[in-house]
């Protein structure tokens, strides 16, 4: 059904206009029009020349204009009858304005390149002038230089190595590895360290400085139950300030959340935990893409489980590679 | 000599302020008890701990069966907590019991019904003969009652010593032990307490391994007349 829908939709469809010819062609399939004669056509040349007339008059004078005379003997003898050239595109100059021998001319007519008149040159000329002299009275005015060729691809530049001290970096580090560690109490009072491996992302990286930390850690220290530690995930968002130079030290609030598993008397709990902090340290730039990152701050985390929110204030200590 | 800063008090009151907020609280869920004649006191966290029953001079916990929070249904406490004095009418049997929801009475799975102590339960401790606990002179020594309940336990329950009958500290007339019970499967640890009014005994019960940090730190917590094991 859709084929037969579609065929005679293509029966309906008209056969489009046949496109007109491009410029500087003829059409094969179409007869030209007939030309009427301007002119009537000169009686026949005898082939054998004169004295006076070179053997050869298909080569043109390199210079020079062309005398009326020898250029309507030339035309009489080299152009073809009609005016009309065989492109079918109107003569629009008089062929003795034409620059050249009267031979090319012709032969550029004949393969639909119009000559070059005197306005196109004048018009050319009048380009590639010199604004300066484009005022000038044409009596003054120099001999129009030749155009030049000139590349307009360039080489490849050698590449610049600094020979010098390299210059500061304008940002700090892309990614930081680090360690961080703190220590609070857990519920029964002992002491608990919580040793954190963090990456951190550096979102803003120049004057202001923003980021995301995100921190795995293990309890440690008396609380510790060697394969049962207590774990905790948390994801930070860091916003601050710094100088980037070969030492960036930079000053920044941090605050996450995240989850917390405990365990105490073999039983397993998971619950929350929020994080707010201070941290200021400076970013050593040992490299062009090596650091070393130093801080410390304040920390307190808010730990809430089936017994409630708690909380601890603690001194954090966080070195890290930057990268 | 400059004038100290107008802004210095401020910055003091700030100082303080900072620091009380940063002291830290004392931890949701703790929980202190203390005896009515104020020999006896504990500290315990709630949860895990739940009360089951408390009394002038005595005191019962439970650690129900839970994983992050979900707990089973029908299952048995993991944990079994008893702080009472050394009576007679009171017995560690009923807490295994309770464990072992009621599998393995004394009659079933006795390894011996004499009443006397194998000789592996002092551990050595004692050296020599093997000693016989007394159940007359038990209510005054903590190594007695400790004894007792050991050789009692096995006998009526099966199992092994995991920690012999010893002291617990060096200079405290405390008494411990752990024994591993047969049927049911259950752990038991107790410590034995002088006082002026006879023994007190602490006996933990559970299905897991109570030579722990947690249970240490709350021993560590236990104060039976100005004696707690450090």
């Amino acid at each position: 059904m859709i084929a037969a829908a579609a065929a005679l939709w293509a029966l309906s469809v008209p056969e489009p206009p046949p496109l007109p010819p491009d410029p500087g062609t003829v059409p094969a399939a179409r007869p030209s029009p007939p030309v009427p004669a301007v002119r009537p056509s000169p009686p026949p040349v005898p082939r054998t020349p004169p004295a006076s007339v070179p053997a050869s008059r298909t080569v043109a004078p390199a210079a020079g204009p062309t005398p009326p005379a020898a250029a309507s003997h030339a035309r009489s003898v080299d152009a073809p009858a009609s005016p009309v050239p065989a492109s079918g595109a109107p003569e629009r100059a008089a062929p003795d304005r034409a620059v050249g021998a009267p031979v090319a001319a012709a032969a550029s007519v004949a393969r639909g390149i119009r000559p070059a008149t005197e306005a196109d040159l004048a018009r050319d000329r009048a380009v590639l002038q010199p604004p300066s002299a484009r005022g000038a009275s044409a009596r003054t005015q120099p001999p129009p230089a030749r155009p030049v060729a000139r590349r307009t691809a360039l080489a490849p530049l050698p590449v610049l190595r600094a020979r010098g001290r390299r210059p500061p970096p304008a940002r700090s580090a892309v990614f930081v590895v680090g360690y961080r560690v703190f220590t609070i109490h857990d519920r029964l009072r002992r002491s608990q360290s919580w040793h954190f491996a963090s990456v951190e992302a550096g979102l803003l990286r120049r004057y202001v400085r923003l980021g995301l930390l995100t921190e795995v850690g293990a309890e440690g220290g008396e609380a510790a139950r060697g394969d049962r530690n207590d774990f905790m995930v948390v994801q930070k968002v860091g916003l601050g300030a710094q100088v980037p130079h070969f030492v960036t030290p930079f000053v920044e609030v941090q605050g996450g959340v995240g989850l917390v598993r405990t365990e105490l008397f073999e039983r397993n709990d998971l619950g929350w935990v929020a994080t707010v902090g201070v941290e200021g340290g400076a970013q050593w730039a040992v490299a062009r893409f090596f650091r070393i990152h130093l801080a410390a701050g304040w920390i307190r985390p808010y730990l809430k489980d089936a017994a409630g929110v708690r909380r601890a204030d603690s001194f954090t200590f966080r070195v890290g590679l930057g990268f | 000599m400059a004038s100290p800063s107008p802004r210095l008090p401020g910055t003091v009151v700030f100082a303080a302020a900072l620091l009380a907020g940063c002291a830290e609280p004392p931890s949701p869920g703790m929980r202190a008890w203390t005896s009515d004649d104020g020999a006896v006191s504990l500290v315990y966290l709630a949860p895990p701990w739940t009360e089951v029953s408390a009394g002038p001079d005595r005191l019962t916990l439970r650690i129900d069966a839970e994983v992050f929070g979900v707990a089973f249904s029908d299952a048995p406490p993991t944990h079994l907590f008893s702080l009472a004095p050394a009576g007679v009418d009171t017995s560690v049997l009923d807490l295994v019991e309770t464990i072992g929801r009621g599998g393995g009475t004394g009659s079933e799975s006795a390894a011996g019904s004499s009443g006397a102590a194998p000789p592996w339960v002092t551990g050595g401790t004692t050296g020599g003969a093997d000693p016989a606990p007394d159940a007359s002179a038990a209510l005054g020594d903590p190594f007695q009652v400790a004894l007792l309940d050991a050789s009692t336990l096995l006998s009526a329950h099966g199992g092994k010593v995991d920690e012999a009958v010893t002291r617990a500290g060096d200079d405290l007339p405390v008494a411990t032990f752990q024994v591993v019970l047969a049927a049911p499967e259950a752990f038991v640890r107790g410590f034995y307490y002088p006082s002026a009014r006879g023994v007190v005994r602490v006996v933990f019960v559970s299905i897991f391994d109570l030579r722990s940090p947690d249970v240490d730190a709350m021993v560590r917590t236990i104060d039976v007349e100005g004696r707690a094991i450090p």
